[in-house]
This record gives C-alpha cells, structure tokens and sequence, in this order.
C-alpha cells in the first residue's frame, strides 16, 4: 500500500496551510515544530495588514468541515494531523515516496495530562528570559494563555530540578526525568516551512543594540502591543515601564547592509502595521519612521502607507546615544540639514533570514521558499508546492448523526463543578486525549445516552477531540470557566438537544472538469498543472494568441531570455489542452461543482460543463497621458525599449522615469514590476555601451528581496538613482534640440537638468475595465482599485468569495511574471483541493430547508453571502449546496415563513432557552 | 541650493576615475542613506561638510567642485563613516583617493601649495633667518643653511614642484 503519511517541518503559518492543503489531498500529516507550541512566528505578532486584525482561521480550507472553524492560535483539531512539539528533524534517507525521517524528541517535563492550572508556575523558584515574550519567566512556562498544546513546559536550561512542581501538580503532569528520544518516521514526501528568524544585529552597536534597554527590536514591540501582552494592555519601555510618548522606528536593521545585502521584503509593511496599532490603541503617542526605501509592494500596500498617520523621514539615522534617563538621542540627516531628536523608545525594524536545513537537497524535500515573504506570499508558496505529490482519492466520511424517534439525552461532567444528581449524570475525568474519548463514548453506550451536554474547562480542545469520533450535532459543550451559572448553562444546553432535528442529505457528485479564463501566464501554467493531474482543463482567451502581456517581456532581470511565456504554450499544445482563442466568456450558471460557462467564439455561443473556474484576465498596460508621450519618439516606455529599441549602441545618455501613472491619487497602486524593468533595462544599457548614462527618476526603489543585489550592480555600473517626492514631479519639455527633464532630488534639494536622447516611462499596470461586469457575473468581489479579490488579501489569496472560483496572476494585483505563474500553479492546487473534498464531506453546521412550508420565494437565495442557496425549479423550494453553507444564519433572518433553520440552532431550541431567561 | 545643475555639461567619466583610483573603489556602491553624513564629526560643526553630498557630486561628474571642496581636506580621518557605512563606500578612503586625484590634476589646496612652496623655497616649514643662527651661536649650536637644495631636488623628482609658484 501507498505510503500517505507526509512529514511538514515547522509549525508557522506557511507550515499549517501546506499541512491543510496536503490533508485535502488525501496524505495524513505530521508536522515537525522546534518550539514548545505550534503557531510559529505568526504566535508573537497578534495584528495583520490589511485591516489590522487576526485572521489566521481565515486559511482554513472552505469545503472540509473535519476541520473545526477555531482559533488556530489555540488549537488545530484534525484526525489526519499529528503534531510534534519540540521536535526535529536530524536526517533523511531513502528516496521520494520512501523517506526515512530520523527525528529528536526533546524532553518537555510535561505531559498532556496536565491541565494548565498554573500551580507548578507558582511554586517555582527558578527564572528563564523568554524570547518570546521578552520578559522574565518561571522555568516552567507557557508563552500566554491558551496555546496549542495547551500545556505547561520546563525549560531545562534553567531548571534545577527542585521537584516543587512535581510535589504540587494535582494531575501527575510533571516529570523531571524525561529523557530524549528518537523516532523514525516512514514518509513519502517531507515538506519544508522552517520559516524565519531574526537576524543577529549586534554588530549594529552604534545603534546601542542590547545595550541600551529602551532600544529593541519589532517583534519586541508587537509584544508590547499584543493582545495578550504580558504587560496586560498598556504600553511600557523596558527601562523604567513609563509610557513612551515618541517612539522613532527605524527601517534595514540587519538588512541591505554589508553583512546582509539582500532587502527582508516585509518589514516595510510589519513597522507600518505596528504604528497604525499605536495610533489606534494610544492616538497620543507620535510615532517616527526613518527609512530608506518605503517597499509596499503587497496588494494594497501603497494604499496601506499612505494612509498610515507616522512622521515619516527618508534618512538612515547614524548613530543613536541615550541620555541620563535612558531616553534616546536619534542623530540623522534631512534635505542636507544635520538633525537630532530625542525619543523614548527605539524600535528597530529587524531583518529576517529563511533557515535552510542542511537536508533538503534530496529527492522527495521540498523547500517552500528561501527568503523571507509576506504571509500572502508564503501561503501562494505552500498552496504551490503540494503540487509536487500525487492527488489521492478521499473516502466519503463514515460517521452519522443517529436517526431515531426519541432521543435519550445526558449530562457529563469533567469538570467536578456540576453538583446535581440524577438519571443519566455521567462523571467523568477531562478528555485529553482519542483514549479518554473512547473511555467516554464507551459509557455513554452502556446508558444508553445518544445525545448529550458535556462540561468541560476547555471548550476548543474538548470539541476537536471529541469530533473524530462522536457527530458534532449530538453534543453541546459547556465551557466552565466561561459560565457564571453553571445549572442555568446545562439546562440552556439540553433545551437545544431536545429540538435537534438531523436532517442531512447526500451531497453533491462533481465532475472533474475546470475553466480557465485568460490565456496568459498566470493561467495557462494553472492550466498545465490541471492537465497534467489528469483534470479537463478548457483554457478561453480573448486575444487570437496565448501568452497575454508577457508575450512583450523579452529579458529577465538576470540577463537571460525570457522564455517563459513560449514554453507554457508549447506545455499547452503537448498536454492537448482545448483552447478557444479570441472567444469571450459571457457568464456561468448552475452552481459550484456543476456550472456551465457560456463563451461565445465568433457568432457562436458554445456551452462548457465545469465544477471550478480559474480566472486569470490579467491587467493591461497602462498607457501614460503624461510627460507628452507619443508627442516625441524620444519618450518611449520600458516595454517599447524592451521590444523594439535596438540602437543601444548610439545613446549618450537615457533618463527612466519611474512611477508614471502609478501610486498617485488616481490610481494609489504599485505596479511593483517597473522597478525591476528598470533595473532590467538600465543594467542592459550598461552592458551594452558602457558610455552611456543612465539615470533612474524614482520614488522609492521596490528592489525588494533578491532584487536588491540588481540594484546595487546597477549602481555599481553607473546607473545614477535621483529620488524624486510625489509633490515635486520631475518635468519634461520638449526643445528644438530635444528632450529636457528637470527633476529636484529630494535627498540633496539639487535642482537638476538631463538632457537625454531617451526618455523610457516606467508605466506598470492598471486592472481591466472589465473587471467589475466579470466580477458581478460570477459572484465574487473587486478591490478598491479594480482588481478582483478573494475571501482575504492576506490569509486566503487564491480562493474567491464564490466558492468554486479561484484566481490568480495579475488580475489580483500588478505582479512579475514568476509570481504569476507562482500563483497560476497555487490556484490548480487548490482546484485539486476543491475537486478532491466536494461531497466528501458531511457538513453539520449548515443551514437547511423546511420544503414543506417553503414557499420559494428567493430571499434566502438573495441574501445568502456564499451563494450557497438556490431555487430548485421543478419543485419551486429553496436548495442548500452543504458543502458551500457556512452557517452564517442570514438566510434563517430572512425567511418569512420560518422555513430556513440552522441545523443544530433549531429555532424552538432557541425560543425555549429564551423563555428561560 | 538655488542654482540648476545641468547634468550634459558634467564629467560623467569622472565617477570611473575615482573607482579606479586606489581607495575609491566603493564610491558607486552609496546608495544616498546618509549615515555619513549624520556621523561626521566635522559635519556636526558646520553643515558644509557633508561626506554625502560630496559623494553624490563626485558621482554625478561634478569634477572642479569636488576636487576644490575644502572637505577632502578637513576630513579628520576618524573613519566613524566608513565602519558605519552599510554599503562599503569606505568613505575615509575615498577622501585620500579624491585628494590624490585632486592634487594629481592640479587642485592643490592653498593652504598646502603655501606649505609646499616654503618646503620646497627653504627646505624646511619656516624660514630661517639670520635671527635664529644668531641664538643658535649664542648656544653653540652650528650655524645652518638658509636653503637646503637637496629638499628641492627631492621635490622636482617626485613631480611636485610643478605646483610651486616661486622665482628661482
């Protein structure tokens, strides 16, 4: 038999969704994690761009329901999920589909019996420095309240074994003498999220690193700030716990510097989140940015910055000195003016570095990525690499809510609090582990109990457990620690049990087929990935060629040839994909997993059957109005340079212009692929006729990652950067003797004249005009700016609001061309997902119909947010697609003849527990 | 600054003359941040001296300027810019690389063409008179010569006494 068992190293956030995305195609997973609980990095920093929120759960896949819609900070409940804390990875034999995973188990102290109650915390004599809360802590330690595992550990670096816990621990939890062990694991494929970690930057010392206590690094501050933080809601310096009033954040610490050249991509973003927290929880604190280069390259990231309420300032400050008080004196320089300004706190804006394990060169490893990327990123990155493993075929799900006439109802305690007697009062110790539920379920058959109410401290970690085995419908949880009154909380309880009414239905059959809609990058590798897990792909393109704007790169920024856009269209042609060329797609119909796409292909409309549409229309070129563009043959775009300029050789001198009609008012969007054009092209030029000057007019260089080393070459070419301020735009005129740019360089206050023999406009994308009709057709949802979004920006980038469509490429965002074809695969991975679950699974918490006082009005059909709903019309009634409800209620508010209802929140049960109060 | 550069009537050939001059390997790597400008002492002093600015001339082809600065000379040499510097400019060598191009192409600043012409008049700092051989007598000290030739031939081989404006 096959080996599906898959080992994820690291339990971050890239870790969990390659875990979820490997569990939805068919493989059971263990996931690797070094620390003491799961979560990863994601664990510290409790707010994400773009609303400055969580939304971890938000990547939680949207068909499997074995999956309980929780908290992932708090626990990841799911039979085919094992994880292991305080584990590595020490080798790996053997070859793809046969992995032998040697890997340690160090010793934690404490074992799952343990119940949090925070005694042993107590008695412990012995201090250990917490990195991750960056406070003092006992040695036996959890990092906050509720963690996954949701138990103690010990920190054998500073334990000393007094056995004072052991001594007290009322559950036998603790034990001093654990020993390390090694297990060896058979696996067929080991996937790599190790994530990142901070950069050492002690060798920044004039900056006071470690040395100065109010002077610390990001994730220090996002702890200050956390929700859970350990200083309880206000905002203290380590040095003397007084509220900072003016907190400066200074942006590359440990980045784009000798030691670490490279950009760290994300800290842009992560200190523009944490001053808009600031403003937002203590408006009256003044928060400075000193940066370099502002890279919000992200969707939405421009946007983000300016609306972010900072003092801003382009300048990398020198060195910081602190005062008798242990503020801190900031010495820098502005518009060619020496500065100094005293602060309270400093924080700095840390590098980060991906840790690569020395074992995946090998067969069968896959390493998700190998610098550090934005949340959005890594999960396109994880969705992407679960296309290296076969699909395998999911069993339909065994377990069923009992039908019967009477129900027997009963009441278990684990808890100890629950003081009544009587017939069916089952005692029984807290469920920890599969063998206590097995224990419980036992009981409850002797009694003859088939629903009940169980009391428990822990409601999140109870309810997984008991979901593997037991219907999620015939129990309610009580959570203890959560009720004031506990009798009134079980009568409540059993009052809802009393009116449960099961009625699921068999769920639907899809046929493996899918759409794609745009021939371009994004979507003919969507396409390819389809076909070559055997799916029936149909690739529309409205244009008579595949291959969309790509078709207009010539070279990569590392000199290469582009040949990406070709080799997809011959993977195309030998893979035998159907493809309509200059054929338009005019709408669906049906619902997910059964639609039907109408295209029209010249006067003919041709009907296609497909469960899932992949939509990757792209976004088209913008073409400038300004700077007298088509006024002179000397003004060109990047594009038209890359294209069809090829007298290199005569130039003298080429002025770039960067953001031409982009991040401006009218369309407040970074196109994020001009900078690398010019970087591409400046670099080019160089090349080609050294004797040439170049000069780059930009505002801030998104020379992100990777790029940064471009950058630096073409600085080391030659290539003279001018930053210019959005307020200050550089001029052009054109004279008898040609072109005259006037710019102002900000960072000096030079005022400026080129003459150049070409002017090349850096011009990047604007979204298609269609996008909103297209958006309407198909149920889903465009951004402010006009490109199409999914269910969340940052935790869900590829999956839309319509659960059977998925997008990718350019039509979500301006992005380069690997990033396109990045997504395009992410997107045929979760369509393999999608196919693989529909109808799998049965789904409990859903809405259903009442059909025999249904009337078929609609209303539930219009409100329903999911498009989860629809009119049956042979029998005139209202449908539930099971597997797309998610529960929400909305349509159980609006039907007027009370024919919609939850199930599982029957409307009586409601009333009833109502009437109570 | 009020005026306009005008880029076309710059050295752009400058910039690869101070690469290739030892010490100023790293000038194209500066990427404008101002960390030296904000660490330099003589900076803290008086805003003129501005090791960022000076940067930024030399590789925008501003030749004369930056060969005349007053700067390549006042830099005291505390090499604060250069460890700080992120991208390896190495600042304070650039400095000792400007001041031998500039001093090769014929910008000698005053104050050292004045020292060198002393040098090279009287072989020595000063010039000595008869007042000092006279006190040197008094203390049985030898008399010595007002002009030592040997200094000036010295100077004439190694090529710097074509920046001496003296009557021979």
């Amino acid at each position: 038999m096959k080996n599906k068992t898959v080992i994820v190293v690291g339990s971050g956030i890239a870790g969990l969704n390659t875990a979820f995305s490997l569990v939805e195609k068919g493989y059971r997973v263990k996931v690797i994690e070094r620390s003491s609980y799961i979560g990863g990095k994601l664990r510290q920093l409790d707010f994400q761009f773009p609303n400055d929120a969580c939304g971890m759960c938000q990547i939680y896949p949207l068909y499997d329901s074995s999956f309980l819609d929780m908290c992932i900070r708090r626990g990841v409940s799911h039979e085919d999920i094992e994880f292991y804390t305080r584990a590595e990875v020490i080798s790996v034999e053997g070859k793809e589909g046969n992995l032998k995973v040697k890997i340690r188990k160090h010793p934690r102290g404490v074992n799952e019996n343990c119940t949090s109650c925070g005694k042993c915390e107590e008695v412990c004599p012995e201090n250990r420095f917490s990195e991750f809360n960056y406070i003092t802590q006992k040695a036996i330690y959890r990092d906050y309240v509720r963690n996954f595992p949701d138990i103690y550990a010990i920190d054998f670096n500073a334990c000393t074994r007094c056995g004072k816990c052991v001594e007290i621990c009322p559950e036998n939890a603790i034990n001093l003498e654990e020993k390390e062990k090694e297990e060896t694991i058979d696996a067929a494929y080991l996937f790599v999220a190790s994530g990142i970690k901070e950069r050492d930057i002690r060798y920044l010392k004039e900056f006071g690193v470690g040395i100065y206590p109010n002077v610390i690094i990001s994730t220090h501050f996002e702890r200050l700030l956390s929700g859970n933080r350990p200083s309880q809601g206000e905002l203290k310096r380590p040095s003397d716990g007084k509220m900072p009033k003016k907190i400066a954040f200074i942006q590359c610490m440990g980045s784009r510097d000798r030691q670490n050249p490279r950009c760290s991509s994300i800290c842009c973003m992560f200190t523009l989140k944490e001053v808009r927290i600031l403003k937002e929880y203590f408006p009256e604190v003044e928060p400075w940015v000193f940066y370099m280069d502002m890279r919000t390259f992200t969707k939405g990231g421009y946007r983000y910055f300016k609306e972010t309420d900072a003092v801003f300032k382009n300048a990398r400050p020198a060195k910081i000195e602190e005062d008798e008080k242990h503020n801190l004196i900031l010495y820098f320089e502005e518009g060619g003016k020496f500065r100094r300004e005293v602060f309270d706190l400093v924080v700095l804006s840390i590098g980060t570095e991906v840790e690569i394990p020395s074992y995946v060169n090998k067969n069968g490893i896959y390493l998700l990525y190998d610098e550090p990327l934005e949340i959005r990123e890594a999960l396109i990155r994880s969705y992407e690499a679960t296309l290296n493993v076969p699909v395998l075929e999911k069993e339909k799900e065994a377990f069923n809510f009992p039908l019967k006439d009477e129900y027997v109802l009963g009441i278990v305690d684990t808890t100890g609090e629950y003081k009544k007697e009587g017939d069916h009062i089952i005692r029984h110790p807290p469920l920890r582990n599969k063998k206590d539920v097995d224990a419980l379920l036992e009981k409850l058959k002797k009694e003859g109990i088939d629903l009940f109410v169980l009391i428990a401290r822990s409601r999140y970690t109870t309810e997984g457990l008991l979901s593997y085995k037991v219907s999620p419908l015939a129990f309610e949880i009580v959570d203890s620690e959560r009720e004031n009154d506990l009798d009134f909380a079980v009568r409540r309880s059993i009052l809802k049990l009393r009116y449960r009414t099961p009625s699921l239905k068999d769920t639907q059959k899809v046929e493996k087929s899918v759409l794609v809609v745009g021939g371009g990058v994004a979507g003919m590798s969507a396409a390819v990935e389809l076909a070559k897990k055997g799916v029936r792909v149909h690739l529309v393109e409205k244009r008579s060629e595949l291959g969309g704007e790509a078709l207009h790169v010539k070279r990569r920024i590392d000199g290469t040839h582009e040949d990406t856009p070709k080799m997809l269209i011959n993977k195309v042609k030998e893979l035998g994909i159907p493809v309509y060329l200059k054929s338009e797609f005019l709408r669906i119909r049906g619902i997910p997993g059964e639609y039907v796409a109408d295209i029209r292909k010249g006067n003919d409309v041709v009907n296609i059957g497909a469960s899932a549409v992949v939509l990757t229309t792209g976004a088209k070129a913008y073409i400038p109005s300004e700077y007298n563009y088509k006024n002179s043959d000397k003004i060109i775009t990047q594009r038209e340079f890359e294209e069809k300029f090829d007298n290199v050789k005569s130039l003298k001198s080429v002025a770039m212009l960067q953001c031409v009609g982009s991040r401006n008012a009218d369309f407040p969007v970074c196109s994020v692929v001009c900078c690398k054009d010019a970087l591409k092209n400046a670099i080019y030029i160089k090349e080609k006729n050294p004797a040439c000057e170049v000069y780059v007019l930009y505002r801030d260089m998104m020379a992100y990652g990777k790029n940064e080393e471009y950058y630096t070459e073409a600085r080391k070419k030659g290539v003279i950067f001018i930053r210019y301020t959005e307020d200050m735009p550089p001029s052009l005129r054109i004279e008898s003797d040609g072109v005259i740019l006037d710019v102002h360089d900000k960072t000096f206050e030079m005022d400026l004249e080129i003459k150049p023999d070409l002017v090349i406009l850096s011009t990047g994308f604007r979204p298609n005009k269609e996008n909103k009709e297209m958006a309407e057709k198909l149920g889903i949802d465009i951004d402010e700016d006009g490109f199409f979004n999914t269910l969340n920006v940052k935790f869900n980038p590829i999956q839309a609001k319509n659960p059977g469509v998925f997008v990718a490429g350019t039509a979500l965002a301006p992005m380069s061309i690997d990033d396109a074809v990045t997504s395009g695969r992410a997107a045929a991975s979760k369509v393999l997902d999608f196919l693989n679950n529909f109808g799998v699974h049965k789904r409990y918490r859903t809405s259903d119909v009442k059909e025999r006082t249904c009337a078929g009005c609609g209303l539930c059909v219009d409100v329903c947010p999911f498009e989860a709903r629809y009119i049956d019309e042979d029998e005139k009634v209202a449908k539930v697609i099971y597997d797309i409800c998610q529960g929400c209620g909305l349509c159980v508010a609006s039907c007027p003849s009370g024919s919609a209802y939850l199930v599982g929140e029957e409307t009586k049960g409601i009333i009833n527990v109502l009437s109570e109060i | 600054m009020e005026e306009v550069i005008d880029l076309s009537k710059l050295d752009k050939d400058f910039k690869y003359q101070v690469v290739r001059e030892p010490g100023g390997e790293g000038l194209l790597s500066c990427f404008a941040c101002g960390t030296c400008a904000a660490s330099c002492p003589v900076r803290e002093i008086d805003d003129r001296f501005n090791p960022r600015r000076l940067i930024r001339m030399a590789i925008l082809g501003m030749k004369d300027r930056v060969l005349q600065d007053e700067f390549i000379y006042l830099c005291s040499g505390c090499y604060l810019c250069q460890e700080r510097c992120p991208q390896d400019v190495g600042i304070t060598e650039l400095m000792t690389a400007l001041r031998n191009i500039a001093v090769r192409e014929g910008y000698l600043h005053p104050s050292f063409k004045a020292q060198l012409e002393f040098v090279y008049e009287f072989g020595r700092l000063y010039e000595l008179t008869e007042f000092e051989n006279k006190k040197r007598k008094k203390n049985g000290l030898p008399e010595l010569n007002a002009v030592i030739d040997e200094v000036k031939t010295l100077l004439k081989e190694a090529g710097l006494s074509k920046f001496v404006e003296v009557k021979e």
